[in-house]
């Protein structure tokens, strides 16, 4: 445990050298409080959260040993892992962990906190697809699907996965061959706002 | 009864017969539904990934909406959607801060007390419930339905205050109410990979083979769900499924709103039960609901 946590400090310069973001991430678990108020060092590993967790078969560290992680201040560790991507939102471990973590948000504010230090994204498709989604909720207002999977084949530069289901459903009538404009203006003005009141930029 | 209702990107296009069943199922029932005016995108997944900020102010965008043309309540039939307003309710009710920074950004007073409502919910109150018993046409008989609850209905239940979140019965209720016979099962609340399914459908096969299979063997011969994500997975992914895992499931994907359309006597049709890709019809015209 200790060779982990003399890591630890090696790990918190990496960062800074890795990416080319504009700040510095010196304690993660603190940066995480920042952004969702859920402070991990209330874990006490009881593992519930990756008990339940419906991917954790997939994933490289359980929920659990993440939040540890994080708690130890491993960065690298922290950057080299996919849970945080490959996390669903279904809110299983935050419904279930006994210190009332919100740990699906926990997951959030790490993937908030890597891509605003433009970290290289270990599960780079899944990112790709939430810009993908992003960008069609925020220039049409409504998702604008055909349009959104259009986008995401030439980013991933998988062009032909999925077409012949794409070609089925919209035979059936199921995907909308133009976007709707209904709420444009309302969401540019929220996408100027965000950005002078938050300095967020979407 | 009036409502606001906001339907969400998805039953615009991919759920499209979610709102189709939905829209054809409540004058029926004495629902009055005044879409709310233009609604934009609840942010859904991507939004919460990116930015807890633009998570909350889209919400809080279409509650202001609300609010502004009179709706006192919303029906919201999209899980994810139904979700994320919640949330954001929840938040803004306990955030002083971030009720703040969202008033700063939108320049005036928002207002977020309005009832955000899942038509299921709506299901639970006796009124209804003596409406769907009179109105009722024909029974669902034959059917032996898995209800598919999914993750974001329930869950997290402090802010969702739906049910008991982890074996939740409102949907098997309601169809029972309807004759139909419902299966006890594991995985009701089981996520179905929801937003990998582009990604990282190989994955998604995974959980989707896991849900059909238990569904099969609890003895199921059809699901009904409540979630456009739901639906999208196991429905339009169940081929695939079949030929990854060398099985065959043949399970129809029904949206609850469609079941309550059949018992009412809507044609299938209108409730867009032509639309599956797991043809509907073969298990229809056995339950004698096709006529």
């Amino acid at each position: 445990m200790q060779s982990l946590v003399s890591d630890s400090k090696s790990d918190s310069k990496k960062l800074v050298f890795t990416g080319k973001g504009l700040h510095r991430v010196e304690n993660l678990r603190k940066e995480i409080y920042k952004i969702s108020g859920e402070d991990v060092n209330l874990c006490f590993m009881c593992q519930k959260c990756s008990s339940g967790c419906p991917l954790s078969f997939e994933m490289d560290l359980l929920p659990s040993a993440l939040l540890h992680a994080i708690r130890l201040n491993q960065i690298q560790t922290v950057i080299d892992s996919k849970t945080a991507y490959l996390c669903l939102s279904c809110m299983g471990c935050t419904t279930r962990c006994p210190q009332g973590l919100n740990i699906a948000k926990i997951m959030d504010s790490l993937k908030i906190i890597l891509r605003r230090e433009r970290v290289q994204f270990k599960e780079p498709w899944i990112m790709t697809f939430y810009d993908s989604m992003l960008w069609s909720m925020m220039s049409f207002g409504r998702v604008y699907e055909l349009g959104m999977l259009m986008l995401l084949k030439l980013r991933t530069g998988n062009l032909f996965k999925d077409v012949s289901l794409g070609l089925k459903m919209l035979k059936k009538g199921k995907l909308k061959l133009l976007p709707s404009f209904q709420g444009s203006k309302d969401i540019r003005f929220i996408k100027r706002r965000l950005k002078t009141v938050a300095g967020e930029e979407i | 009864m009036r409502f606001g209702y906001y339907p969400g990107c998805s039953l615009h296009s991919t759920a499209v017969e979610y709102s189709e069943s939905f829209e054809a199922i409540c004058p029926k029932l004495d629902i009055e539904l005044v879409e709310v005016p233009k609604w934009i995108c609840c942010g859904s997944t991507p939004a919460h990934s990116v930015s807890h900020k633009l998570s909350v102010a889209l919400p809080a965008k279409i509650m202001l909406n609300a609010s502004d043309n009179g709706l006192k309540s919303v029906l919201v039939p999209c899980a994810s959607c139904f979700q994320r307003l919640k949330t954001a309710q929840y938040e803004l009710c306990n955030n002083e801060s971030l009720k703040n920074e969202m008033q700063e950004l939108f320049e005036r007073k928002i207002e977020y007390n309005i009832d955000i409502i899942h038509p299921l919910a709506l299901f639970k109150s006796e009124e209804i419930e003596m409406r769907l018993k009179e109105l009722k046409k024909k029974s669902l008989r034959g059917l032996k339905i898995a209800c598919y609850y999914g993750c974001l209905l329930t869950r997290p239940p402090k802010i969702m205050n739906f049910d008991e979140c982890e074996n939740p019965v409102f949907m098997d209720n309601l169809l029972k109410l309807l004759d139909a016979e419902t299966v006890r099962w594991n995985y009701k609340t089981i996520c179905c990979g929801a937003s990998l399914s582009l990604t990282r459908t190989d994955l998604v096969l995974k959980m989707v083979d896991d849900i059909l299979s238990d569904a099969k063997t609890s003895g199921a011969n059809c699901i009904s769900v409540a979630c456009p994500l739901c639906h999208s997975n196991l429905d339009t992914r169940q081929a695939e499924v079949e030929e990854k895992y060398d099985r065959k499931y043949n399970l129809p994907v029904f949206y609850f709103s469609q079941l309550v359309g059949l018992s009412l006597g809507i044609s299938p049709q209108e409730l867009g039960l032509n639309r599956h890709l797991v043809d509907t019809y073969p298990l229809l015209s056995e339950a004698n609901l096709l006529d």
